[in-house]
């Protein structure tokens, strides 16, 4: 009985134009709450928060390393979870953003301020979109 | 404020001498980069809350 009343709540959904079996089939099995992955994106979003007063100063590089350092552990320990699309293209999209500042500051031509504070604002405008959503994720 | 409120804003910033056209052009790329995690995170909410609800059915199944 339970199972015929899931099966038909289901098939019931599914007559809705915008909801698809797959798109069902990725909810019911999607990647849930990952303490781990919550807390490193917590920490790009706070070292990018911090970092941006280091923009026009020599602490900023370190900065930069460890916030490319911290991506690149994001993106990769996202990928490794099942049913985790979402949060994969997410952390593979900031990494790309985070690559960029990296490979500049430790390119040979001066670094501008504001390409550094508008970076570092993006970064953390991108966190926090992430944090919001792996937040939220099932527990 | 919009992708194109901020693509005029770094236009703005390049006029004006503040950005390289190297940096002017790769945070234009970002502008890109941001638009595909918004869309990624509204992907994974819309999921979250297709997942809260057939958690609500399996509950509700729970008391026949």
């Amino acid at each position: 009985m339970k199972k015929l009343l899931i099966a038909l709540a289901i098939l019931s959904l599914t007559g809705c134009a915008t909801i698809q079996q797959t798109t069902l089939y990725r909810a019911w099995n999607m990647a849930k709450f990952d303490n781990n992955e919550y807390s490193q994106i917590n920490s790009i979003r706070t070292v990018a928060n911090l970092g941006a007063a280091k923009c026009g100063t020599p602490e900023v590089l370190p900065v930069v390393d460890s916030l490319y350092y911290k991506s690149v552990e994001f993106k990769n320990y996202s990928a490794s979870i099942p049913f985790n699309e979402e949060t994969v293209k997410m952390s593979g999209e900031l990494a790309e953003i985070i690559k960029g500042l990296n490979v500049r500051y430790h390119d040979k031509e001066p670094v501008s301020v504001s390409y550094c504070t508008l970076k570092f604002g993006t970064i953390e405008k991108n966190a926090v979109t992430i944090q919001n959503v792996v937040g939220a994720k099932p527990r | 404020m919009s992708t194109i409120a901020q693509a005029q804003d770094l236009d703005a910033q390049f006029r004006a001498g503040n950005l390289s056209a190297g940096e002017y052009k790769e945070l234009l790329e970002d502008l890109k980069h941001t638009a595909a995690v918004d869309e990624a995170a509204g992907d994974l909410a819309k999921l979250t809350q297709i997942h809260e609800v057939l958690e609500g059915l399996k509950f509700a199944a729970g008391f026949i």
